[in-house]
């Protein structure tokens, strides 16, 4: 997203999204640090939004797979690949 | 890692005194599978997590995680080499769910989420509202997982796996748009919905629970 006016905290705090998502425009992102470093409302917001995203990682690092669920996935590839295998096996058998 | 044809109930479903011929097309194949099994198979745990916050129940997350590995496998053909495999899976796994888990859920279906009526938007447009006190965002990082599961959990689908492939994952914008089938554009407005769904609850959470602190009720702007 292209900022249109660098004081403009709509305009910086619209384009943050990307930043954050590390997808930020070319020159935005010299505007933005610039921007949040002068405005302590907007880096603020920022500091929130931030925030927002590490819970949402952290909750989500846990739990692992059960160890069951690996097996099932084993055995049913297996028998998927067995099933394949044996399809041009002649008739009669 | 023990090859598939090592595993008893495997073996138990081979026929005994197969033909050498069959026998030998049968260890050719096994090359394909222990190549997917070195190469996808590592990506169960991050998958079953995925699949954990699509279906927000282990039983349906662990059918979807079998039947995405096992579709997985059937096409791991197509699977070019050298490009991102676990967008290829998230891709196959956040089709799966789309067409067939969304329909048998265990629990009602939610609001269509492009068409999020605009009421339940209206408060949070991002960063122009409930403005936070600084100690309401320190108190953010107090709130314990489950209450962040819970706040996830209730947001529209859409928002909640685009959300998830963004912050969890940390799959770019492009990359979402090619898991779950749409534009640039929408996985764009579905984050920055999402999101703002996420902090306005948690934030609420924070406040209520007096998180912050001694409350100072009229510093709230």
């Amino acid at each position: 997203m292209t900022i249109s006016d660098p004081r403009d905290c709509r305009a910086v705090l619209a384009a943050v999204h990307d930043y954050l998502d590390g997808e930020a425009e070319e020159g935005s992102r010299e505007i933005i640090v610039a921007h949040l470093q002068a405005c302590p409302g907007c880096a603020h917001r920022v500091r929130i939004e931030q925030s927002v995203r590490a819970l949402i990682q952290r909750s989500c690092s846990r739990p692992v797979a059960p160890p069951s669920l690996r097996s099932r996935i084993i055995t049913a590839i297996s028998i998927s690949q067995v099933t394949v295998t044996r399809r041009p096996r002649p008739e009669g058998e | 890692m023990a090859p598939l044809l090592d595993d008893p109930v495997v073996a138990s479903l081979l026929p005994t005194g197969l033909p050498s011929i069959a026998m030998e097309t049968v260890m050719d194949e096994d090359t394909d599978a222990e190549r997917f099994e070195r190469d996808a198979l590592p990506y169960l745990d991050q998958l079953y997590r995925g699949a954990l916050r699509m279906t927000r129940n282990p039983a349906d997350a662990e059918d979807l995680v079998q039947e995405t590995f096992v579709k997985a496998f059937a096409k791991f053909d197509s699977f070019t080499e050298g490009t991102n495999l676990k967008a290829w899976l998230y891709r196959i796994m956040t089709n799966t769910f789309i067409t067939s888990y969304r329909k048998r859920q265990r629990q009602p279906l939610q609001t269509p989420t492009d068409e999020l009526a605009d009421w339940q938007l209206a408060q949070t447009t991002p960063f122009t509202t409930g403005e936070m006190r600084s100690a309401e965002s320190e108190a953010l990082d107090r709130i314990t997982d489950d209450v962040v599961i819970d706040a996830l959990s209730a947001i529209p689908e859409d928002f909640r796996i685009a959300v998830y492939l963004a912050d969890v994952e940390g799959f770019s914008y492009k990359e979402i748009a090619d898991i779950m089938g749409t534009p640039v554009g929408t996985v764009m407005s579905r984050l920055h919905r999402g999101r703002s769904l996420l902090r306005t609850s948690l934030a609420d959470y924070a406040a209520e629970r007096g998180f912050a602190g001694a409350p100072e009720a009229g510093d709230r702007s």
